[in-house]
């Protein structure tokens, strides 16, 4: 137990980098997700196909593969990017892509009718998105968001490999250092802890968007 | 005067509606009857300008609205719609104050105390602040002729609906449209009931199905 506490400040630092990339990860994914599931929601015929092949290209393949990709494939052709910005790219990619269906699944669950009934009352397009179709695709979502949200908590530890000091390379060190199992202990503790503090988060959530149907 | 001339549609390729031609005069009521599938919500969707028109031509007093869409007459027409189409997230008040604050430009104190008041000349006083999912079938279509009256149109489209209404309902909603006409509203109706449309319409044009 005292050896646990002697190793938290380095897990903790760990965590704080863990947290870095989950938070920049979805601030940057869900924008992006959203922006891309609006021509994907249209006939657009031109960006459509475009966001779509992008989609199946990121959901096709592993995110391991895209990291290690960006990391050490892309400065092969001369794109460099530092261990960080490596891990941002990659994940803010990756996650827009599957945000962007979930939108997509979001929009097209929205009854036409509603839509129809602001035009009538003279609401701007952005007002509508705003006002009418946006709240109700956020109910709608709000599970299957959760769920992606709670894999980037997991996902993120991948950025192991491209050398990124987050939680779970904070366990490993100590673990080699000491040669004890309780280093992955706590870092496991520390997971089931954000996890389940995100699943209470998105109860409270679900739960206050549920006071209409 | 609302004219409809030679109006035809086709959806899917099955033809809805042939040469249909119709007149209303300002502040009148026109009941369309007809019965299911005769094209009645149709036709009231191209008046409003949400579906496309192939051929035919809309005028209103005197001016060709064809390649208009409703939306673009500056609010002119209210559509009551079949199913209401009130949005969920909101309570009723809401519903009707939306439109007064986005498009009137009004302050949130202003746009309820407007809204309350069209609520309440509905009968509606202690629904406005519950949820359209907390109303009954009656209210909702009270709060959706709220709604559509908010921004002060001069014709209300109103698609009544399939489903019968109990008639104590049915008479509260032909008592509302008369006590429109007041407000030299023009309203076109569309009903399936031979004997509301006589109560409410000055005016009754027969559709059809197209065999
Ligand atoms: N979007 C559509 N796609 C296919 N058929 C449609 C569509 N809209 C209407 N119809 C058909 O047009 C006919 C008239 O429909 P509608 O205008 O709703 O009639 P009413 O309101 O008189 O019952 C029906 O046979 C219906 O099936
Ligand atoms: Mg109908």
């Amino acid at each position: 137990m005292n050896y646990l506490f002697e190793i938290l400040p380095s897990l903790l630092e760990g965590t704080k980098m863990t947290l870095n990339v989950f938070f920049v990860t979805l601030l940057i994914s869900i924008p992006l997700g959203l922006i891309l599931s609006i021509p994907l929601s249209t006939n657009n015929k031109i960006l459509k196909p475009f966001i779509e092949g992008f989609v199946w290209l990121m959901r096709g393949t592993p995110l391991l593969l895209q990291l290690i990709f960006v990391f050490y494939g892309l400065p092969l052709i001369g794109i460099v990017f530092e261990r960080y910005g490596a891990a941002i790219f990659a994940f803010s990619l990756n996650y827009a892509a599957y945000f962007a269906e979930i939108f997509r699944g979001g929009f097209g669950s929205i009854d036409q009718g509603q839509v129809e009934a602001a035009e009538m009352l003279q609401m701007k397009k952005a007002q509508i998105l705003r006002y009418i179709t946006l709240p109700q695709v956020i109910k709608n979502i709000v599970p299957a968001m959760g769920n992606e949200v709670i894999n980037l908590v997991k996902d993120s530890s991948l950025v192991y490999v491209i050398g990124l000091g987050d939680l779970l390379r904070a366990g490993n060190i100590a673990l080699s250092r000491d040669v004890s199992l309780l280093p992955l202990v706590g870092v496991g503790i520390i997971y089931l802890l954000l996890i389940g503090l995100l699943t209470f988060g998105l109860k409270r959530l679900e739960n206050g968007l549920n006071y209409y149907r | 005067m609302l004219e409809i001339k030679n109006i035809s549609k086709t959806i899917k390729n099955k033809k809805i509606l042939s040469n249909v031609s119709l007149a209303v005069e300002n502040g009148q009521t026109l009941a369309i009857v007809g019965p299911s599938g005769a094209g009645k919500t149709t036709l009231l969707r191209i008046i409003a300008g949400l579906e496309p028109l192939e051929q035919g031509t809309i005028v209103l007093d005197g001016q060709d609205v064809t390649s208009k869409v409703a939306t673009q007459i500056d609010g002119k027409v209210a559509v009551v719609f079949q199913d209401f189409n009130l949005f969920p997230q909101y309570t009723a008040l809401e519903n009707v104050a939306l439109s007064l604050k986005l498009v009137k430009g009004q302050d949130k104190n202003m746009a309820n105390q407007n809204a309350q008041k069209i609520l309440d000349q509905l009968g509606l006083e202690g629904q406005i602040n519950n949820y359209p999912f907390e109303l009954s079938g009656g209210q909702k279509q009270r709060v959706a002729i709220a709604r559509a009256l908010a921004l002060n149109p001069e014709i209300i489209l109103f698609d009544e609906r399939t489903s019968a209404l109990d008639p104590a309902l049915s008479s509260n909603v032909a008592d509302l449209i008369n006590s429109l006409k007041n407000k030299q509203i023009t309203q076109i109706v569309v009903t399936h009931d031979m004997e509301f449309a006589q109560k409410v319409a000055d005016v009754t044009f027969t559709l059809e199905a197209i065999k």
